[in-house]
């Protein structure tokens, strides 16, 4: 049986400009129910009085939410070449450093984690298809070095 | 010679998760050994990543951070007594570098 615990490792996707993004190899149980709960919000069905709740998808914080949850460190600095740090800092500073950074430059960092996301999901589909003890195929994360 | 450095917060990391925060810690040197101790915040120590290894003990100052290995620890729970490896020095870049302190 393959470990259900996996090592911490992080990938390193190089993007434009010879910036890099470091990032998790695979999230936790706990990170993913964290993106889940941090991409969907609560909406009422039917009547009011019914109290019943779903819950949608909303699809900006959902790609702000799988950044966040990915994201360990980065090479990006501020104007006068300072390195904007978010290695090792809470959820909220790394949301606002995102938040600071310019429009095409976020969507950049997260067409390049949602693609390293899909590459890693399909990764652990292929790899659960193995547990019966045949080679583990190759990591195929299309940006990682 | 004694050395002591004394801070507010601090953090027990394994890769990049924080395995516990640590406050209010006291780390010394003395004869070339260093050691820290200090309180685990409630509700900030997970059971499972502190069975990992390598653990490190995390000490951050304004631009960068101090980061020991740690050798072996024990824990009542709510306070932290550890024995620490050399100190490497990290700076806001991210760059890690041996420390003078050693």
């Amino acid at each position: 049986m393959a470990s259900r615990v996996r090592r911490p490792d992080t990938d390193v996707l190089p993007i434009s400009g010879g910036d890099t993004l470091t990032v998790k190899r695979f999230l936790t149980a706990a990170e993913f129910r964290e993106l889940m709960r941090a991409s969907t919000k609560p909406i009422k069905m039917g009547a009011a009085t019914t109290g019943d709740v779903a819950l949608e998808i909303d699809p900006t914080e959902s790609g702000l939410a799988t950044v966040v949850a990915y994201l360990v460190d980065w090479t990006f600095t501020d104007y006068d070449g300072r390195p904007v740090v978010i290695r090792d800092q809470p959820p909220a500073v790394v949301r606002a450093a995102l938040d600071a950074i310019d429009a095409d430059s976020y969507m950049e960092v997260q067409r390049a984690i949602q693609a390293h996301d899909s590459a890693m999901r399909a990764y652990a589909e292929t790899e659960k298809k193995m547990m019966d003890g045949s080679p583990r195929p190759e990591l195929i994360s299309p940006f990682a070095k | 010679m004694l050395r002591t450095i004394r801070g507010r917060a601090a953090a027990i990391k394994w890769a990049y998760f924080d395995a516990a925060a640590v406050e209010g810690y006291t780390v010394t040197q003395t004869a070339g050994a260093w050691r820290v101790t200090g309180a685990l915040v409630p509700g900030r120590v997970d059971a499972f990543k502190l069975t990992r290894r390598p653990l490190f003990f995390v000490a951050p100052f304004k631009g960068g951070a101090w980061r020991w290995e740690i050798l072996d620890y024990t824990t009542n729970g709510s306070t932290l007594s550890a024995t620490l490896g050399p100190v490497t020095t990290e700076g806001s870049n991210g760059l890690t570098r041996a420390t003078a302190r050693h």
